[in-house]
C-alpha cells in the first residue's frame, strides 16, 4: 500500500509530466527508433504512468498489487518474455551474482538488443500470420519468413510492416519481396484474406458477414464486400509470365506437355514456371462483385460495388466500374468483369486507412496484443474481437455508441487501454521500445498471480502462465546448445536458395533453362526421375562430406591444426561451413531455435506436442497439457538429447565438478534459474551420496519435468 | 411412465438430475434397483457416475473429419447433368438409387453399410467457426471453450479401457478437439504421425521402471511444494497428465498404438498415406476399447483447382474409409462402432470459373454415418437438382451431433454447468435423426 | 421421458396447489401470475417466445427454442429441449429462473437483447414459482402439447431395444451386491441397456488374466448375461459348458480364444433339440480353431444373424454351404480389403495430409 500512496502523491507530477512525456516520446520516435540503447527519459515516465493506471484501477477494485518479484523470478521471466528462452548457466550466474543497483534495467537493455529477441518475436508473428514454410502449392514461404525476420531484426515500425504486407506486389521468390507472402498465404481467397486482415490488424471479426447478414452481428454482407473491394482484381501471380520472356517460358512448358514428357514438364513447372510466376499482381481495382446468391435488398447478385471502409472516411479513388448488362451469363460475366478492372491503387488506400493515426483500432489492437504478450492477458479479450460485435456489447447496447468508446469501454481498465493506445502511436509503432516500456514497469516486475480465463484480471502482477510451446522447446535446447541464438544466420540460407533459383530463371534464356532441365533427363542418364536425382545427389554429397567431417573432428581433437585446416578448406569448397557441421555433430542437428525449424514444425515434434499452431488458424497455438508432452519429457528429450550430448551446455558443466553440492547448484541454476534452497541442497546431497554417479541424472530429469520448469512465475 | 427413465441413475453433478432424483423419491420409486448404474470397474467401484440415459446402439466412434470443407457435389451428393456438377462424374453403387462421385469406386461397393445425410446445413461459413460448431455444437466464443464431442462421450459414458485414454485425436492440430471446460482427463490424446504411434512411450535405454518410480516420487514431492504456492487448475492438470502418461506407458494395451504390427497387405489396403494409416490406427484403438477416435484429413479447402484436388483427395478417403468399414465389419466391430465422416461445411455448387474452384457453402452439404446401429443402404434428406438448397429433412450440425449422441445413449437434455455456472448440453438442443437407425 | 417429467410436474403441481390451497389466507404477499408475472413475461419474453408471426421482411418467425410463454399449457410443456422451464415449487430448478439470473455478460442469459430483468422482477418470478407456480384462472393461448423427438429415450424403439426387451421379459434383476467384484473384480458388468435386467460382461485390459477358472465367477450371473465379450481372454473349450448354460445370450464374442471346432461341436451337438443359445444373434469366432464341422450345429441356432469366422480353419466350401443354407445369416469369412493402389497410378496421393 505504501507504493499506492506514493503513486497517488505523485499524480500531479505525473500529470504535468504527461505533456512533457508525449512530447519527449514523439521526439524520440523520430530520432531513436532504431536505437534502443539510448536512455530515454520518456520511457521511464511512460512506465510510471502505466503503473499509476494499473494501481489506480486496483485501488478502485479494492485489490492490492503483488509484491516485487525476486531477482530469480525476474531473470527467468524476462529472458522468456524477451528472448524466448531461459537464461543459460553463465547468463543466469552473471545476473544473479551482480550487485549493481540498475541490474534489472541493464538486463532489459541487453536482452532487447540480443539476437534472441528477433527469434522470439518471429514465433509470435508466425502464430498470428499463420506463416508456413510452404505457403501454397509450389510457392515457397521462405522469402516471407526471411522478410519477417529481417523486419523484426531491423525493428521496422509495425505500421510500416503492415503497409508493406498489404500492398506488396511482384514476384514472391525475388529477393526483398517476401511481403507478398501475406496475401499468398490465402492464395485464391481474397475474401478470407480481407476478413483475416481486419481481424488481425483491427481486432474486428467480419468473417461471418462473408456469407450472410448475421442477426446478431453488426456488419452486413454488403459491408463485407465493400471492404473486399479494396483488394478487387488482385491476382495470385506476378506478371512475369505476361512479359515476352515469360511468354517464351510458358510456350516452352506447353511444348513439353504436348510432347507428353510429363516428368520433365513437372520438373520444369516446379523449378522454372512456378518460381517465375509465384507472386501477387494488381494494385486493386477498388470494386468487387456481390456474390451470385446475394439475397438482400441493398444490392443485386453480381452487382459490382465500390470499395468503402467499414467506418471512418473512405479514401477517394477513381474507381472505374464496368457497366453491367442484365444478368444472363453470370459466370462469363464475372470473368469479363474481373479482368477488365482498372488498377486504381485501392490496396494502398486500404493500407493507408488501416494504419492511419486516426484509425483508433489499429493502435489499440497492437497495443493490446503487446500487453497480452508481456503481461499474459489482453486488457480487452478476445484480442481479435474488440469491436462492438462482442457478446456483451452487442446484447446490451441498443443505443448506437461511437465505436471508439465501446471498444475502450470493453477493456478491463479503460484508462490504461486508452493510454497504451496513445503510447503506441507516440513511440511510432516501435514494438521493441513499447515492449521494453512494459517490461520496465513495476507491474511487470511484481510476482505473478493466476486467474481463470473467465474471471476478470486486474494485473496485480503479470499473469501466471505456462511457457509457450516455442519457449519450452527453446529453453530445452538452451540446456544443450551453447550460444543457441546464433543458429538463425545459417537458416536464412534456405531463403537464399529460393532467391538464387529465381534469379537464375529470370536471367537465363529459355534455351539455357531447357538445356539444364534436359540434362537431368538425358536418355541413358541414371537421373531420369527427379526423386532419384535428389536421392542420388544427397548420397553423393554425403559420401564426400562424411569422411571430411570425420577427418576434421579427429584432427581438431588431436590438435592437428594442419590437417584440420585442410579438412576445413575442402568442406568449404563443397559449400559447407565447417563450424556449423561441427556444432551439429556435437549438439544435434535439429536442436535449433523454434524460429529456425520449419513452420510449422512437423507433427509429433516436441514443439508441436507443446501446442505450436499448425498454422491453420490465426493464433492457433495453445498451452494445454497433453500426454505426449509428459511422455516426451519422461522418456525423450532429457534422456536422448540432454544426457546423450555429453558436450552439451549442462552436461559439460556438470562434468567439470566432482562435488555433489556444486552439481546440484549448477543443475538448479541452469534449469530453474535459481540456486537450490538449503533443504533442497541437503536432500539432493544425501541422494548423491546414496546413489553415486548417476544421481545427477535423477536430478536433471526431475527438474526438467517439474512444474517450476514449464510454468512462468 | 417410461421404464428407462425411472431407472436412470442419479448424477450428483448436475442440478437437473438432482431434480430427477427428487421426483423419484417423491413418487416412491427411490427403492427400485438402479441397474443401469451398475457399470462396475475392475475394483468394484462404479465407473460412470454420469447418467446413461438412452439405449445405446453404439459404443465407440471413429470420427473422420474432413478439414477445410469437403465439396459435397464431388463426393457424396453428385448432381449428374446439372451445370454445377463440373467435370466430376457420378457412379452407381451397390444400393439402388444411391450414387456417389466417380472418385469413390471402392466405397460404392459398401454402400449397404452406409447412411448418407445429404441435407446437412449450417450457418457457419468460416473455417474456425464451422470447425468449432461441428466439434462442440456451440458457436465459437471468446470467453469459453466448449468441450468437443469425444470429451462429452467420456464425461458421460466413462472409459471402457481404464489404462488407455478415452479420446484420441490423430492428425490435425490440438486445437480442433478439446476438453473444453471439462477436467483434464477428458482431453484428447493427440497423435501427430500415426506411423510413429505413441512416441516416447517406451523407457529410454538404460532406464528401468524402478528408476522411473524413484524419479516420479521425487518429482511429486517437488511439484507438491510448487502447488502450495500456485494451486490452480492448470498446474493440477499437469499432475493428472503425468499420472495418465505413466499409466499409459505401463498399459498392457500399449501395442494398440503400434500399427507396424499390422500385416503389410492391410497397411497397403488402407493407403500408405497419413490418413489411411490413421484410420488403421483408429481401428486398433477401438479394438482396445478406446471410445472416441478422430482422424483428420486436411486439404479440402479447394477455392482453387477444385477438380484437380478432388482427384488427389477423394481416393485417399475412398480407400481408407472403405478399408475401415470392411475391416471393422469382418472383425465384428462395426456392430458397435459408429463411423462418421463429417466436414465443417460444403462447397458452392457454383464453380468459380476464374480459378476453377468452389468456395465455402454452409447451406447444403453432406455427411456419412455407418455402423453402430445405423441402418445401411440409405440416404437421408435431399438437395435440389442444382445442389443449392436442402429440400427435404434438413439436418443441422447440432442435429448430427445429437444423432451421434443418441446412438451412444448420451442424455441429450442433461444440462452440465461450466465452472462459471453457464448451462450446456451435449448437442446443444439438436434433434437426433432417428430414421437412420435400425 | 417427457411423459414422465410431465407426470412429475403434474404431481408437483398438484401437491403445490394443495399447499397453495391450505396456505391461501396467509399468502396475500405471494405474486399472482396474471397481475405480477405475466406483465414481465409479456414485456420481455413474448416477442421471441410467443405465437408464430411474420417479421418485417415477411419471413415466418417461430417461437425460439420451441418455447412459448404465452399460455399455461405452453409454459408447463417447456421448450424443445427441456420440460423444466418452470418447475412448480422449485425456482432453482426452473430453467426460466436459471437463465434470467445468469451474469449479464453471459451469452445464454435471457432476454438475450435489451436490458436484463431487474432484481425485483427476478424475485417476483422466483417467488411465484417457489410458491407453486399457480396460474390462477389465467390460461393464455391454448395448446402446449408435449413436444416429441427430443431426448435420447424418446422415439421409436431401436431393434436392439426390442430384442433385449423380449429376451429380458419377466426377468428379475439381480441384487447390486451380486454384481460386485465379479470374477475377482476383473469383469466389467453393466446393464445391456439402461433399466434392463440383462447384463453385459467384458474384461477390457485384463484379457490375459481371465482363465477358465476365473470365468467360473460368472455362474451366479448366467441367467442374466446377454452380451458376453470374451475376445482374446485366456479361456479354452472348458468354458463352453458354462457358456452353454447362459440361455439369454444375444451376443457372444469369443475371438482369438482357444475355443475350438471340436469343442463347439461337443457343446452344441449332444442335444440339438435343447434350447441352447436360442436367443443368440451375433457370434464372433474370428481367430479361433473353429472348423467346418462346427458350422453344422451353428447353422441350427435359430436367431443367429451374424457369424464371424475369419481367420479360422473353416473352408470356403463350408462357409458357402452355410450361406446357402441360411441366406439371411451374414457370414464373415474372409477379409476382403481393397487391393492396394497400383504403383504409380497417379502422382501418388501426395503425402501432405494429416
Amino acid at each position: 500500500m505504501t507504493e499506492v500512496r506514493l503513486l497517488q502523491t505523485s499524480v500531479v507530477a505525473v500529470l504535468v509530466g504527461a505533456v512533457v512525456l508525449a512530447l519527449a516520446l514523439a521526439a524520440d520516435a523520430d530520432e531513436t527508433r532504431h536505437d534502443a540503447k539510448k536512455p530515454q527519459v520518456g520511457d521511464r515516465l511512460a512506465a510510471a504512468e502505466i503503473d499509476r493506471l494499473v494501481t489506480a484501477n486496483l485501488v478502485r477494485k479494492g485489490l492490492e498489487p503483488n509484491t516485487r518479484a525476486s531477482d530469480e523470478v525476474f531473470l527467468r521471466r524476462s529472458y522468456l518474455d524477451v528472448v524466448g528462452r531461459i537464461p543459460d548457466l553463465a547468463e543466469a550466474r552473471a545476473f544473479l551474482e551482480s550487485s549493481k543497483a540498475r541490474k534489472r534495467a541493464d538486463l532489459l537493455d541487453q536482452l532487447f538488443d540480443a539476437p534472441g529477441y528477433a527469434s522470439h518475436q518471429f514465433n509470435f508473428w508466425s502464430d498470428l500470420l499463420r506463416v508456413k514454410t510452404r505457403l501454397a502449392n509450389r510457392v515457397s514461404g521462405e522469402p516471407y519468413i526471411d522478410y519477417l525476420k529481417t523486419s523484426i531484426s531491423e525493428n521496422k515500425p509495425y505500421d510500416v510492416m503492415v503497409r508493406e504486407m498489404l500492398t506488396a506486389t511482384g514476384a514472391a521468390h525475388e529477393r526483398g519481396n517476401g511481403a507478398t507472402g501475406y496475401l499468398l498465404r490465402d492464395r485464391g481467397m481474397p475474401l478470407d484474406n480481407m476478413a483475416n486482415s481486419v481481424r488481425i490488424f483491427l481486432g474486428t471479426r467480419l468473417e461471418c458477414a462473408q456469407c450472410h447478414n448475421h442477426p446478431t452481428e453488426k456488419w452486413t454482407q454488403r459491408q463485407f464486400f465493400e471492404m473486399a473491394a479494396f483488394a478487387g482484381g488482385v491476382r495470385y501471380a506476378n506478371d512475369y509470365l505476361r512479359t515476352p520472356e515469360g511468354r517464351e517460358l510458358v510456350q516452352a512448358g506447353r511444348k513439353l506437355r504436348s510432347e507428353r514428357r510429363q516428368r520433365v514438364y513437372r520438373y520444369f513447372r516446379r523449378q522454372v514456371l512456378s518460381a517465375a510466376q509465384a507472386g501477387i499482381g494488381g494494385s486493386g481495382t477498388g470494386f468487387e462483385l456481390l456474390p451470385q446468391d446475394y439475397q438482400y435488398d441493398d444490392g443485386e447478385p453480381n452487382q459490382p460495388i465500390v470499395a468503402k471502409t467499414l467506418y471512418g472516411r473512405t479514401p477517394s479513388m477513381d474507381v472505374k466500374v464496368p457497366r453491367i448488362t442484365p444478368v444472363k451469363q453470370p459466370k462469363r460475366l464475372r470473368r469479363i468483369l474481373m479482368n477488365r478492372g482498372r488498377d486504381v491503387d485501392s490496396r494502398a488506400k486500404f493500407a493507408a486507412w488501416v494504419t492511419a493515426p486516426k484509425n483508433p483500432e489499429f493502435a489499440r489492437v497492437i497495443a493490446n496484443r503487446m500487453w497480452k504478450k508481456i503481461m499474459g492477458r489482453g486488457l480487452i479479450e478476445p484480442v481479435d474481437d474488440m469491436r462492438p460485435t462482442r457478446d456483451s456489447d452487442r446484447k446490451r447496447s441498443r443505443s448506437k455508441r461511437v465505436s471508439v468508446e465501446v471498444g475502450v469501454a470493453a477493456a478491463s481498465n479503460p484508462e490504461l487501454m486508452s493510454y497504451l493506445e496513445t503510447l503506441m502511436r507516440d513511440v511510432g509503432y516501435d514494438l521493441k521500445r513499447f515492449q521494453k516500456i512494459l517490461c520496465s514497469t513495476r507491474t511487470y516486475q511484481r510476482e505473478s498471480s493466476h486467474a481463470a480465463s473467465d474471471v476478470a484480471y486486474h494485473f496485480p502482477g503479470p499473469l501466471f502462465r505456462r511457457m509457450t510451446s516455442e519457449q519450452a522447446w527453446d529453453s530445452l535446447v538452451t540446456l544443450v546448445v551453447p550460444d543457441v541464438d546464433a543458429n538463425g544466420a545459417t537458416t536464412s540460407s534456405r531463403a537464399e536458395m529460393v532467391y538464387a533459383n529465381y534469379d537464375r530463371v529470370v536471367s537465363s534464356s529459355v534455351d539455357e533453362l531447357l538445356a539444364e532441365v534436359d540434362s537431368y533427363f538425358a536418355p541413358g542418364s541414371a537421373m531420369e526421375h527427379p526423386d532419384d536425382i535428389n536421392r542420388k545427389r544427397v548420397r553423393q554429397r554425403r559420401n564426400k562430406v562424411q569422411p571430411l567431417v570425420r577427418k576434421l573432428v579427429r584432427a581438431t581433437r588431436r590438435g592437428n591444426t594442419d590437417t584440420a585446416a585442410e579438412a576445413r578448406r575442402e568442406l568449404e569448397k563443397l559449400g559447407i561451413e565447417p563450424d556449423r557441421v561441427l556444432k551439429e555433430r556435437r549438439y544435434g542437428r535439429g536442436n535449433l531455435r523454434a524460429a529456425d525449424l520449419t513452420s510449422p514444425a512437423p507433427a509429433g515434434h516436441l514443439v508441436r506436442d507443446f501446442g505450436q499452431s499448425d498454422r491453420g488458424e490465426i493464433q492457433g497455438s495453445h498451452s494445454d497439457p497433453s500426454v505426449p508432452q509428459a511422455l516426451t519429457l519422461i522418456n525423450g528429450f532429457v534422456e536422448k538429447e540432454i544426457f546423450k550430448r555429453r558436450q552439451g551446455v549442462l552436461m559439460s558443466a556438470l562434468q567439470k565438478t566432482r562435488r555433489a553440492g556444486d552439481k546440484v547448484r549448477i543443475a538448479y541454476v541452469a534449469i530453474l534459474s535459481r540456486p537450490p534452497t538449503d533443504d533442497e541442497a541437503n536432500e539432493w546431497r544425501t541422494i548423491f551420496a546414496d546413489e553415486g554417479k548417476n544421481a545427477y541424472k535423477d536430478l536433471v530429469w526431475t527438474l526438467v519435468n517439474s512444474h517450476e520448469f514449464r510454468f512462468v512465475q | 411412465m417410461n421404464n428407462d427413465e425411472i431407472l436412470r441413475p442419479a448424477d450428483s453433478v448436475t442440478r437437473r438430475s438432482f431434480m430427477h432424483g427428487a421426483a423419484r423419491t417423491l413418487l416412491g420409486l427411490g427403492t427400485m434397483p438402479l441397474l443401469s448404474r451398475l457399470a462396475l470397474a475392475a475394483d468394484g467401484t462404479a465407473v460412470a457416475s454420469a447418467p446413461v440415459l438412452g439405449p445405446a446402439t453404439a459404443r465407440n466412434v471413429i470420427y473422420l473429419y474432413m478439414s477445410g470443407g469437403m465439396s459435397q457435389i464431388d463426393t457424396f451428393d453428385p448432381k449428374p447433368g446439372a451445370d454445377t456438377q463440373g467435370p466430376t462424374g457420378a457412379i452407381g453403387t451397390n444400393v439402388d438409387g444411391i450414387q456417389l462421385s466417380e472418385h469413390f469406386p471402392l466405397l460404392a461397393k459398401q454402400m449397404d453399410k452406409v447412411a448418407l445425410i445429404n441435407s446437412m446445413t449450417s450457418n457457419q461459413g468460416a473455417h474456425a467457426q464451422g470447425r468449432y460448431l461441428l466439434h462442440t455444437s456451440y458457436e465459437l466464443r471468446g470467453t469459453i471453450q466448449h468441450p468437443s464431442f469425444g470429451a462429452w462421450l467420456n464425461k458421460f459414458g466413462g472409459r471402457n479401457n481404464p489404462t488407455l485414454p478415452g479420446h484420441v485425436a490423430i492428425g490435425g492440430s490440438g486445437s480442433i478437439t478439446s476438453r473444453g471446460f471439462f477436467e483434464s482427463e477428458f482431453a484428447p490424446l493427440p497423435i501427430g504421425d500415426p506411423t510413429k504411434g505413441l512416441a516416447h512411450s517406451q523407457l529410454a535405454k538404460g532406464v528401468d521402471d524402478k528408476t522411473i518410480d524413484r524419479r516420479l516420487a521425487r518429482l511429486k514431492k517437488m511439484n507438491a511444494a510448487f502447488r502450495k504456492k500456485f494451486n490452480n487448475d492448470k498446474v493440477k492438470a499437469y499432475d493428472d497428465i503425468y499420472d495418465e502418461a505413466v499409466k499409459l506407458m505401463r498399459s498392457s494395451d500399449l501395442a494398440a498404438f503400434d500399427i507396424s504390427q499390422e500385416p503389410d497387405a492391410v497397411r497397403d489396403a488402407y493407403g500408405r498415406d497419413r490418413f489411411g494409416q490413421g484410420c488403421l490406427l483408429a481401428r486398433r484403438l477401438v479394438e482396445h476399447d478406446v471410445r472416441f477416435v478422430e482422424v483428420v484429413l486436411d486439404g479440402w479447402d479447394t477455392h482453387n483447382e477444385n477438380f484437380e484436388a478432388m482427384e488427389d483427395k477423394c481416393p485417399v478417403l475412398d480407400r481408407a474409409l472403405t478399408s475401415l468399414l470392411v475391416d471393422l465389419d469382418t472383425r465384428g466391430l462395426l456392430e458397435e462402432t459408429l463411423v462418421v465422416v463429417a466436414t465443417e461445411f460444403g462447397r458452392t455448387p457454383e464453380i468459380k470459373i476464374d480459378r476453377n474452384g468452389r468456395d465455402h457453402f454452409p447451406k447444403a452439404f453432406s455427411a456419412l454415418l455407418a455402423g453402430g446401429g445405423v441402418r445401411g443402404g440409405m440416404r437421408w434428406g435431399k438437395t435440389d437438382p442444382s445442389g443449392n438448397e436442402v429440400i427435404d429433412d434438413p439436418v443441422s450440425v447440432q442435429d448430427l451431433n445429437a444423432t451421434i449422441g443418441s446412438a451412444l445413449g448420451l442424455p441429450l437434455d442433461h444440462t452440465v454447468f461450466s465452472p462459471s455456472g453457464r448451462p450446456f448440453t451435449v448437442a446443444h438442443k439438436g434433434k437426433p435423426v432417428r430414421g437412420i437407425f435400425a | 421421458m417427457y411423459r414422465s417429467k410431465k407426470l412429475a410436474a403434474c404431481v408437483w403441481g398438484a401437491a403445490a396447489s394443495l399447499v397453495a390451497l391450505y396456505a391461501a389466507p396467509t399468502a396475500a404477499a405471494e405474486p399472482t401470475f396474471a397481475t405480477d408475472v405475466w406483465p414481465i413475461l409479456e414485456a420481455n419474453c413474448i416477442n421471441c417466445h410467443g405465437p408464430d408471426r411474420k417479421d418485417s421482411r415477411g419471413r415466418l418467425r417461430k417461437a425460439k427454442a420451441g418455447l412459448r410463454l404465452d399460455g399455461k399449457g405452453h409454459i408447463l410443456a417447456g421448450s424443445r429441449a427441456t420440460s423444466t422451464v418452470v418447475v412448480p415449487g422449485d425456482a432453482a430448478k426452473s430453467m426460466l429462473v436459471q437463465l434470467i439470473s445468469l451474469p449479464h455478460d453471459d451469452e445464454e442469459i435471457m432476454p438475450p437483447k435489451g436490458e436484463p430483468l431487474t432484481k425485483a422482477q427476478i424475485a417476483t418470478i422466483t417467488k411465484w414459482i417457489d410458491s407453486g407456480a399457480d396460474f390462477g384462472k389465467w390460461q393464455g393461448a391454448a395448446g402446449g402439447k408435449v413436444p416429441a423427438g427430443a431426448g435420447a429415450g424418446e422415439g421409436p424403439k431401436t431393434s436392439l431395444q426390442k430384442i433385449y426387451g423380449e429376451v429380458g421379459k419377466g426377468l428379475e434383476p439381480l441384487e447390486a451386491a451380486q454384481l460386485q467384484g465379479v470374477c475377482g473384480g476383473l469383469a466389467r458388468v453393466e446393464a445391456v441397456l439402461p433399466g434392463s435386467p440383462l447384463l453385459r460382461v467384458s474384461f477390457s485390459s485384463h484379457e490375459k488374466e481371465v482363465t477358465d477358472d476365473v470365468l467360473r465367477g460368472l455362474v451366479p450371473l448366467r441367467g442374466h448375461v446377454a452380451h458376453l465379450d470374451l475376445g482374446r481372454v485366456a479361456i479354452t473349450d472348458k468354458s463352453l459348458q458354462l457358456l452353454a448354460s447362459m440361455p439369454r445370450l444375444v451376443r457372444l464374442d469369443l475371438q482369438w480364444t482357444a475355443v475350438s471346432g471340436p469343442g463347439l461341436v461337443a457343446t452344441l451337438t449332444p442335444e440339438p433339440s435343447a434350447a441352447l443359445w436360442t436367443q443368440l444373434i451375433s457370434l464372433n469366432l474370428n481367430g479361433t480353431k473353429t472348423n467346418d464341422a462346427a458350422l453344422v450345429p451353428l447353422q441350427k441356432l435359430p436367431k443367429l444373424q451374424h457369424l464371424y469366422i475369419w481367420d479360422t480353419p473353416v473352408t470356403v466350401e463350408a462357409s458357402d454351404a452355410l450361406r446357402k443354407a441360411r441366406p439371411k445369416l451374414r457370414v464373415r469369412h474372409q477379409l476382403r480389403l481393397p487391393a492396394p493402389a497400383p504403383e504409380g497410378a497417379r502422382d501418388g496421393p501426395r503425402r501432405r495430409n494429416g
